[in-house]
Formats: structure tokens, sequence, C-alpha cells
């Protein structure tokens, strides 16, 4: 009996229309545990090389944690897989809600989705029955409408996942949604959907889970909900969630605006934590079992309507509206809703939109190709790109490729603005003065996302030597002269950035969300003991847990390797803005990271890594690491 | 005088930790009624910067309030966004 695990893979060949159900690989569970071990190690063995992201081959991959599912705090999470037609390297990306969980009830660790549906369809899964299904009626309609029409059809205990219409026009930045709000945004995995002609899935499951000592798992359950409430940090985070840190990063220097020409705006109040608590909120929303619940549920009234949304989250508040000037909270919650309608993820969408504003601006794009006169901070604008790219409409069909590629045909200087690392838009932490960051965003095995490091806190600490700096916040408060935060140091950052790079898969392994640990600060013996309660086995997560998230890295680099002609070190450099163009103005002002610091730090990495000095790692580290990859 | 139990959350000890000032989830301190959020702070060796966000018994308050009464005040580090 293989406890903690639902015991079986799916896999579906919309091509075939062949459904096969077969036992969970013992071997995956053995070396890789679940979720993101999972998809690593599938997409590595089971995508053929060279397989076109956005064609029949490419993979499709669901994956849960031993924990998911099991009534333990946040254990919903979902992890999704595929080559990523923004980078073509590894991608994925994953979500909370109630889609995993209810897969899992189903039976199904792992679902495979290869090949192509000839027309549009949708997966229904209820139990073992498994169809695939016409989804005429449902193609070209918005998220929100395609769980409401699948929920109704089908009833509410189904759980749905969808793409918009920019998943189905394969825009390299579509996303996946699923319980009116939650989505798996990055790396362009809703286009991989939309590939293959999928526009959902509907889930009910009604099994049970099978776990090693189902008493002792509830007891140690209990008793992990009761430390997580004991916490000091418990009732701090529920309130405003991730917008709590907005103003934070603008106060530091971090918050991208205008395109990340700079890092500082003076409307942060407008645009923060309480501005959606006062303006926005009715109620707070939660994944799965979760004890602090951190999403906002709300309506947004604009000139262009009034539209229930969830959200926005820090990363929307940044990349939507800072980085293109959008000061109203309103408008950026009804930016929000329009990128979850059509299916685009708000980072990249955020940072597409701030780069063809920047374009626009400067003479690349003329007014002719953009359809209108659009302006930094303008609502309609905004929404009016958005909705060019959904649709690839003319100039919204170079900029659905991304700012990398759109870079390359629009030409120009464009290319120093279009701000990337391997072709995925960076997400909202401005990093000239934050070279720990950079390097996380540098490094990250499917492109800039905060999500595989996040060590800016460290960064700043640095910068201000910890303790010695009261008078820099007084400085910036008053708004005195912004040139008071020292310039961070490089010398010692890549063991903060391997630390959160090995911490933040081990939670995507197991299923659970990273909070619990990261800020309620939820011992690593609850995750051992919640293990063992679950599948009967010992797991030491500072040593077991820690070196499979080692490995993955590992693994996903060679990836890249075989899949990206040429696939090295040049990959993991920032754009030409963040070490040619000096920050121009807040409290970083005047700060970059040279390219003699970013390559200094790039051979401490690969050096730590065990990378040789073009990034690949070598045959030594691939042996320590019993990976018989090429 | 007044006490102030003082709660510090994981994102903020980490930060700590990180640069060598390991902090405590929980201590108690005596403070001169009417000290601001920010003396604590200094007294405690923490910058302003690394905290985002202040809760006074539950209420978010800024660096610059006064503390009048015994409470709890809990500091919170900064964390990725969703």
């Amino acid at each position: 009996m293989l406890y903690g695990y639902a015991g079986h893979t799916l896999r579906i060949d919309l091509s075939s229309g062949n459904i096969e159900k077969e036992p969970l690989k013992p071997e995956w569970v053995d070396e890789f545990i679940g979720g993101r071990g999972f998809t690593a190690k599938i997409m590595y063995d089971e995508n053929p090389p060279g397989a076109d992201p956005l064609g029949p081959d490419n993979r499709f991959v669901i994956a849960m944690g031993p924990l998911s599912g099991l009534f333990l705090p946040a254990s919903g999470k979902t992890h999704f897989a595929a080559k990523s037609p923004a980078t073509g390297g590894y991608g994925d990306s994953n979500m909370g809600g109630h889609f995993g969980v209810t897969m899992k009830y189903a039976g199904y660790d792992v679902t495979i989705l290869t090949g192509r549906a000839k027309d549009p369809s949708y997966i229904f899964i209820d139990n073992d029955t498994v169809e695939v299904r016409s989804a005429g009626h449902l193609w070209g309609k918005g998220s929100t409408a395609v769980e409401e029409i699948l929920k109704d059809d089908l009833g509410q205990a189904f759980q749905i996942l969808t793409i918009g219409e920019a998943g189905e026009r394969m825009v390299n930045f579509a996303c996946i949604s699923h319980d009116f709000g939650r989505q798996a945004g990055r790396t362009g995995i809703g286009a991989v959907l939309g590939s293959k002609n999928i526009k959902a899935i509907a889930v009910r499951g009604t099994k049970d889970i099978p776990v090693f000592d189902p008493k002792g798992l509830l007891k140690k359950g209990k008793a992990t909900y009761a430390a997580c409430r004991e916490k000091p940090g418990f009732k701090g985070w529920t309130p405003e969630g991730t917008a709590g840190i907005t103003n934070w990063c603008n106060d530091v220097g971090a918050l991208p605006t205008r395109n990340f020409a700079t890092s500082h705006c003076d409307y942060a109040d407008k645009i923060n934590g309480k501005a959606i608590l006062d303006e926005l909120k009715i109620t707070d929303k939660g994944c799965f079992s979760c004890p602090i619940p951190c999403g906002k549920y709300g309506l947004a009234k604009t000139k262009m309507g009034s539209k229930y949304v969830e959200g926005p989250e820090y990363e929307t508040l940044a990349l939507v509206g800072s980085n293109c000037e959008l000061a109203d909270i309103h408008a950026v919650a009804h930016v929000n809703w329009v990128c979850d309608e059509l299916g685009l993820d708000t980072c990249s969408g955020g940072a597409v939109v701030s780069f063809a504003l920047e374009c626009y601006e400067k003479g690349l794009i003329s007014q002719e190709q953009m359809g209108m006169d659009v302006k930094w901070g303008d609502l309609g604008s905004i929404v009016h790109i958005l909705e060019k790219i959904a649709k690839r409409d003319g100039i919204g069909n170079i900029l659905a490729d991304g700012v990398q590629k759109a870079a390359e045909k629009i030409g120009g200087d464009s290319a120093k603005f279009a701000i990337h690392v391997k072709g995925l838009e960076w997400t909202g932490y401005e990093s000239r003065n934050a070279p720990g960051m950079m390097l996380g965003y540098m490094t990250a095995d499917v492109g800039a996302h905060h999500s595989r490091c996040w060590v800016l806190g460290s960064d700043v600490a640095n910068a201000v030597g910890g303790s010695q700096d009261a008078n820099v916040h007084d400085l910036i408060s008053q708004g005195a002269d912004f040139e008071t935060i020292p310039k961070a140091d490089h010398k010692n950052v890549v063991p903060l950035v391997l630390k959160s790079q090995h911490l933040r898969p081990a939670f995507d392994i197991l299923g659970t969300c990273r909070l619990q640990y990261m800020e309620i600060g939820l011992e690593t013996r609850y995750y051992e003991e919640l293990y063992y309660h679950a599948t009967g086995k010992k797991l030491d997560f500072n040593k077991d847990l820690l070196h499979l998230s080692e490995k993955i890295w590992h693994l996903n680099r060679m990836f890249n390797k075989r899949e990206i002609p040429d696939f090295g070190r040049k990959y993991d450099y920032p754009p030409p803005r963040f070490y040619e163009e000096p920050i121009p103005s807040g409290p970083n002002k005047g700060h970059l990271v040279e390219f003699s610091v970013i390559e200094e730090m790039l051979d401490a990495y690969y050096a730590a890594r065990g990378w040789d000095a073009n990034g690949i790692p070598t045959k030594e580290t691939l042996e320590k690491f019993n990976l018989a990859v090429e | 005088m007044i006490t102030i139990t003082l709660n510090m959350s994981e994102s903020l000890l980490s930060i700590l930790r990180d640069t060598g000032r390991p902090g405590q989830q929980t201590c108690r301190i005596r403070l001169e009624t009417g000290a601001s959020v920010r003396q604590v702070l200094l007294k405690q060796g923490i910058s302003p910067l690394l905290v985002p966000m202040i809760f006074l018994d539950n209420r978010k308050i800024s660096v610059d309030t006064p503390l009048e009464t015994d409470a709890v005040l809990t500091l919170h580090g900064p964390l990725a966004g969703g």
C-alpha cells in the first residue's frame, strides 16, 4: 500500500482519445516524493527532446504532493508543468484553491496530457469516469463564465480549471484559472493547455486517500493548526495579504515603476493593502484548509463597469499598478479582472503592457499600430492593449509572445528595456540595489520569477547594516534626499540565494503552501511528523528534502541545456537596463548593478552549485545527485 | 513605565538570523510610557526598514505610534507577494 498518495497516474492522449489509469510509479515516489519533484522528473524523462512547446508532443503535467488533500494547514497546492512557450525550457506554475485536492480525491496524484484534441474540448473526471467532451459552447468565453457554466451543468461539487481567450490563442503568458480568482499564472502554462484544444478540466472526487496512521495524522494535524494559531505572525498576514508589503517595497526602492525605469512612486498609498481594505474588499478568501486566508475578494468600480474580483495581490499592484503608472486601486483591480477573464498572467501582462507603453512613448510602436493614443496610467489604454494581446490582434500578436520576442520584432533599443530573464518577464521587485534578489531572478530555472528565490529583505538588511539606519527611514518618510540607502554588498549573497532556492521547492514537493513556514514560522519538525503519519516514511527536512530540492535544480538546468540551443551563462544575464541605467529617482537613486558584479556573482554561484563556468552541472555534480542525464 | 510583549514573525527573524542578529520569537521589554515603536526597534537593534507591518494588540500602527499602556506589539518582516 502506498500511503499518502491516491496511487494512480492518469494519462490522456488527446490525439487518439486513449485514456489510461496506471499505478503511480514507485520510483517517482521514492526518489522525487511529489509535486514539483514529480514534474521535474516526468518532464525530463518523458518529454521528447526538442518538442515544440505548443505542439502535440509537449507534456502537460498536473501533480500533487503526499500532503495534498489531507486536512493539514494549507495543503491545497497543485503543481503544473510543461515545456514553456515563453522560455523554451522547463516551465511550471502552481496554485492553491481546491482543484488538485479534488484530483487526488478522484484517485490521481499525477495527470499527463499529450497530443491535441481535434476540436475544442474539456476533460470530465468523476472519480473513475474520465471523458474528453466537446467544449464548443465554452470556447471564446471568459474564465468566470466557464466556471459558472460547468458548475451549473455538472454540479457545484465539481472543481473547474479553465483557460481564457488568451490560452485559446496560445499567448505566451496565458494562465490557468480556478475557483473564481486563483491562477497558475507563470511560464505560459495556459497556452500549452490551449495548444491541446483543452478549454477546461472539471473534476469531482469522493475517494479516500490512504494514510499510514490516520489517528496519529489527525492528532498531529490538529496540533499543527494549534501551533499555527499560537505563532506571533498568525494574525498579521491575513488582513491585507500579500498587498501588505506594497509601501515597504516603495520605501526600500524596489517597487517597479514605469516599466522598471525607476523603483519608487509617489502614489503607493493609493494602491496598497489599506486601499484594498478601504475601497474594494468584501471578504477574505482562502485556499483548501488554510488557516491564514490571504486572498481578498472585492468589488472594483470604474468607468468601465463594476466587477467582482479576487485580488489584487502584491505582484499585480506592482506590475499593473506602479509599473504601468496606474494609481487607482479600483482601476488596478479592474485590470486584474480583465486579465483573469482573458486568462492572462497579471505579472507578465503588466510587464508587457508597460513595455508596450514605453515602446509607444519612444515611437517604436505607432498610434496606427496601437489602434489608439495610449497613455501611462490610463485604464482604457491598458485594457485596450491587453485585449489586443488576448485576441492576437495587430501589434497584440507581437506582444503576445512576451517582451523578449516582441523586442526582436519591434527593434530599436527595445531589447534594453525588455525586462525579462530567459524570456520570462521579471516580477515585482526592482533589484538594482538588491544583488541577492537579482541573482535569484537571473538563475531561476523558469526565468525571472520571485517564487524561485526571495531574498530582498536580506538585501535591504545588507544595505542598511541591520540596525544602524534609523535615519534612513526618517529621511524617506519626510521625502528628503532619497540618495540615502547605501549600496548593498554583493559579496556574500550566494549562500542566501541557494538557501532560498532550496527551501521553496520543499513545500512544492510536499504539496503545501510555504507561508505557514516562512511567515508564521511553523517548525520543520511539523512537516516531518505529518509526512511520517501520512506515508509511514521518515523524512529529514533539512537533509533529505533540501537535498531533493537541490537535485531538482540540477535536473531542470539539464532540461534547459537539452532543450535550448546554446543554453548557458548568457541566459542568466539580466536585462541591460539594470546594468546600464542607474535608477533615476527614489531611495536607490544612482544605483545599478555593474556588469562586472553580475559576472562575479555568477562565477561564485556556479562554483557553489557545482556547475562549470558556462553554468552547466558538471559530471561530478550529476553523479553526486544520482542523475543519469546528459 | 510600561511592559510590552514583543513578538516577531518568522519573516523578520529569518532576516535577522541571516545578518547575524538572531532574535527571539517573543520577549518582554520595559519602556518609558509614551515611547514610540521606533524607539523599541532601536532598542532591539532592528532597522525600521525591515519591518513593513507593525501590529499593536492586533491593530496595524505606524512606526511612530507612541506606546501608552502595557500591550502586545507584533513586528512583521517583508515577504514575497503572490
